[in-house]
């Protein structure tokens, strides 16, 4: 009954339902492979830093080890809560398991290890990578690298029994914040921000390993000296590396682990026999609803609200567009000034010569960047679903709809492009004439972007055979891309700088086509012959 | 006769909720023609689904659509409320014509389509705010709208809380009801209303349109479900082969009541031997 109950796990965390069995091989192959490239990416990362580390001191590379695997232990506590509160506290599935003749153990047992199967897998490519390149780089013999699985075994217990103490602190959390927007808006805001940082200093460890240099940065001596008297308080991380390799304190490590094990584990299947025992509060809000207090907006608020609802509250929208949007500004400081140490380090003789190729570059970056972040909108018609039949049978004209799907994700891009434009300045990494050039190309390409789409969307919606909805797509590579040609062309020319930001604007003029095509009244009679399915 | 009846019934007579309309107003409007659709034409491609409707529904008149699956029903639906666009014909809602005024015309009705539709990602209460905002309900006639919705179809507020794709079907169903009513249409319109609902539903979809239709309200509809449609409906068109082949009244006609499920069945076996 266990396996059963195992595979019911699996199955309900599966989310494409009906998809064809191609499209699931497909998606696996993928996810194995980003697994395979994440491990290979990771050995050797902390491979370029051991050999960094090493000439330092002997011990370094043993304590940034430690670093890396508790931070990773960490992250997988995070993840595993995530999961433990979904599978726990999911009402669906209660109300169907409760009256089977299954017992309470059972179903605990089942969650247990179907978060306990899912750390273990994350804490293996994570891990394994960074302890089988520490074992290769200090000649450890060939059972060490068992020991390596053993470690991942044993965590993946601990951290799960850990998660599922925790998930009760995370449902107590989400049913606070279910209902609260503003909140919610503002953290995942410090979140997106907090991971921005995690990859700048990631970005940075990559600069330092890859670097010929000696340890700068993030990874200073200090910081090294910091971890390596830290280390021992890293539990269970630090004992089963010193158990397992370092073969010191063995009973006390042994004692440690064997009780971190059993305490978590024990408090982990409690936990999730306590959530499962009887109909906890925590299952859903108490805040009552205020009827009589109802807000209601104006018509064209009331679609304004449509629209933001539909991009901040749509799990799909909420990843792929809004997140990146307020991780834009950071997103393009990292990787310019990234980019500006670089080249000006290895090619300052280049640029000597060819002084307008960075702006190329980085004007094209840029209008890359804010082009990827503005594609990930969806609020063209087709995007809302059936949602699409409540608007259009209500009494709004086409044009104060459209221009709603316009003007939302348009005025949400530009600001986020006129911060990372005004971050990039104030840090001295582009020149005013880059900033004033980036707001106006890109105000253009966001517009022009998200007309094409909209056009394109009607246009298909109004079952043409010629389908148009890729040339909103095609315009944020094109025009970045055009840039960046034209830019190294004319530079490579030696070309005045002052002329080179004039032929800048040429490809730009290239978005002022599909203006012509979107007159009103030929909008309006798209939006008309538009067909919906209700 | 419950409370809401003798509500609506009563002295604070009140179109659907509380709308009063002066007795000679009521007068005036007794006749107008509410819905009309003359040579309504539409295809997809080369497949021709109408061809020529012609259908009139007098102000308080409560009309049904029936013919078998795929005969183009909610097709006119769609044409009706603007989500589909046709080739030929007028459909003019109290005289606002749909494809000149179709605003105006909107403004008119309520539209509830066979499947719950609504958008999944808003809360209840999202989604009432949203279509009420739309048609600008103010505040307290929202509010005296919604609990009366709320209580004949047995709509608990603290739903209103949880996003719609939470929601049952027979719940999505609801929701779809009571938006399609907050802002106090003059016109139902319902595409299959009773598809996926439960008895205990469908009954009291039934009570409400009935009491509607009671308080002067017009209502137009499609089923499958004939029993339902000759017990709520005064006149009924029969839709075949791309044009209403019979419309029967059961005001002048009563006992064509009774028989509408085998006169519907003579347009099926009529079709076989064609």
């Amino acid at each position: 009954m266990i396996v059963e109950l195992l595979f019911k796990e699996f199955r309900l965390q599966r989310k494409e339902e009906g998809t064809a069995l191609s499209f699931q091989v497909l998606k696996a192959v993928l996810v194995f492979s980003g697994a395979i490239l994440l491990a290979v990416l990771l050995a050797f990362l902390t491979n370029a830093l051991y050999d960094k580390l090493l000439p330092y001191s002997y011990i370094a590379p043993f304590a940034v080890l430690c670093f890396f695997l508790f931070l990773i232990f960490l992250l997988a506590i995070f993840e595993g809560a995530t999961r433990a509160r979904k599978t726990l506290f999911d009402e669906r599935d209660r109300m169907v398991t409760s009256p089977l003749p299954i017992s309470r153990f059972q179903r605990s047992l089942s969650k247990f290890l179907y978060v306990f199967l899912m750390q273990w897998i994350e804490l293996s490519v994570l891990s394994i990578p960074l302890l089988v390149t520490f074992g290769v780089k200090v000649n450890f013999p060939y059972w060490y690298h068992m020991m390596s699985l053993v470690y991942t075994f044993i965590l993946a217990f601990v951290s799960t029994g850990i998660a599922f103490v925790l998930s009760f602190v995370f449902q107590i959390c989400h049913l606070y914040l279910k209902d609260r927007n503003l909140i919610q808006f503002l953290l995942s805001c410090g979140i997106v921000i907090a991971l921005c940082y995690a990859y700048q200093v990631f970005l940075d460890l990559f600069l330092v390993a890859l670097s010929d240099g000696s340890l700068t940065g993030t990874l200073s001596p200090d910081f090294v000296d910091g971890l390596t008297a830290s280390n021992f308080y890293m539990w269970p991380v630090y004992n089963m590396l010193d158990l397992f390799w370092g073969r010191d304190n063995v009973l006390s490590n042994s004692l440690i682990i064997v009780g971190f094990l059993l305490f978590f584990v024990t408090a982990g299947l409690l936990s999730a026999d306590v959530a499962l025992s009887k109909r906890l509060p925590l299952f859903e809000g108490k805040k009552e609803i205020d009827v009589e207090h109802f807000a209601i907006d104006s018509p064209r608020k009331a679609l304004w609200k449509k629209e933001l609802l539909l991009l901040f509250k749509d799990s799909a929208n909420t990843f792929s567009y809004t997140s990146v949007l307020i991780m834009l500004p950071f997103l393009s400081f990292v990787v310019l000034s990234s980019l500006d140490v670089m080249l000006r380090t290895n090619l300052s003789l280049f640029l000597t010569y060819y002084p307008s190729t960075l702006d190329a570059i980085f004007l094209s970056l840029i209008l890359f960047f804010v082009g990827i972040v503005n594609s990930g909108n969806a609020l063209k018609p087709s995007a809302e679903g059936k949602g699409l039949a409540v608007t259009k049978t209500l009494p709004y004209h086409p044009l104060q709809v459209l221009s709603v799907k316009l003007l939302c994700p348009f005025a949400l891009s530009s600001l986020s492009l006129l911060i990372s434009l005004v971050v990039l300045l104030s840090t001295g990494i582009i020149s005013w004439q880059i900033f004033l050039l980036g707001l106006f190309l890109g105000l253009l390409l966001v517009f022009s972007m998200n007309l094409l789409s909209l056009l394109g969307d009607l246009h298909d919606l109004s079952d043409r055979e010629l389908k148009l909805s890729f040339l909103s797509s095609l315009a944020s590579y094109l025009v970045p891309t055009l840039e960046l040609v034209l830019g190294l062309v004319l530079s490579f020319l030696r070309t005045p700088q002052d002329a080179l930001y004039g032929y800048f604007v040429l490809p730009g003029l290239l978005l002022l086509l599909p203006v012509p095509f979107a007159r009103p009244k030929a909008v309006e009679r798209l939006y008309r012959r538009m067909e919906v399915r209700a | 006769m419950n409370p809401l009846t003798k509500m609506l019934k009563g002295a604070q007579k009140a179109p659907l909720i509380e709308k009063e309309v002066p007795a000679e107003e009521k007068k005036a409007s007794e006749g107008r023609t509410a819905i009309s659709i003359s040579g309504l034409e539409k295809s997809y491609g080369s497949f021709s689904v109408l061809q020529g409707i012609d259908i009139q529904v007098q102000e308080g008149e409560a009309f049904g659509l029936i013919g078998r699956n795929g005969i183009g029903k909610s097709t006119t639906i769609d044409c009706m409320v603007g989500l589909k666009a046709f080739e030929k014909g007028t459909i003019s809602i109290f005289g606002d014509d749909v494809l000149l005024s179709p605003e105006a015309a909107k403004r008119h009705f309520g539209y509830v389509a066979s499947e719950p539709t609504a958008y999944e990602v808003m809360t209840g209460k999202e989604y009432l705010s949203f279509v009420a905002g739309a048609y600008g309900v103010r505040q307290d006639r929202f509010v005296t709208n919604y609990r009366l919705l709320a209580d004949r179809l047995r709509f608990n507020d603290q739903d209103l809380k949880k996003r719609i794709r939470e929601y049952s079907h027979g719940m999505k169903q609801k929701i779809c009801l009571i938006g399609s009513l907050i802002h106090n249409p003059e016109i139902w319109i319902l595409d299959e209303p009773t598809v996926g609902l439960d008895l205990v539903v469908s009954e009291m979809l039934f009570n409400l349109m009935r009491d509607l239709k009671a308080n002067g309200r017009t209502i137009f509809l499609t089923s499958h479900n004939i029993d339902f449609v000759s017990k709520i409906c005064d006149k009924v068109g029969i839709l075949d082969g791309g044009r209403i082949r019979r419309t029967i009244d059961f005001r002048t006609q009563p006992m064509e009541r009774r028989r509408l499920k085998e006169i519907f069945r003579q347009f099926d076996v009529e079709e076989e031997n064609e």
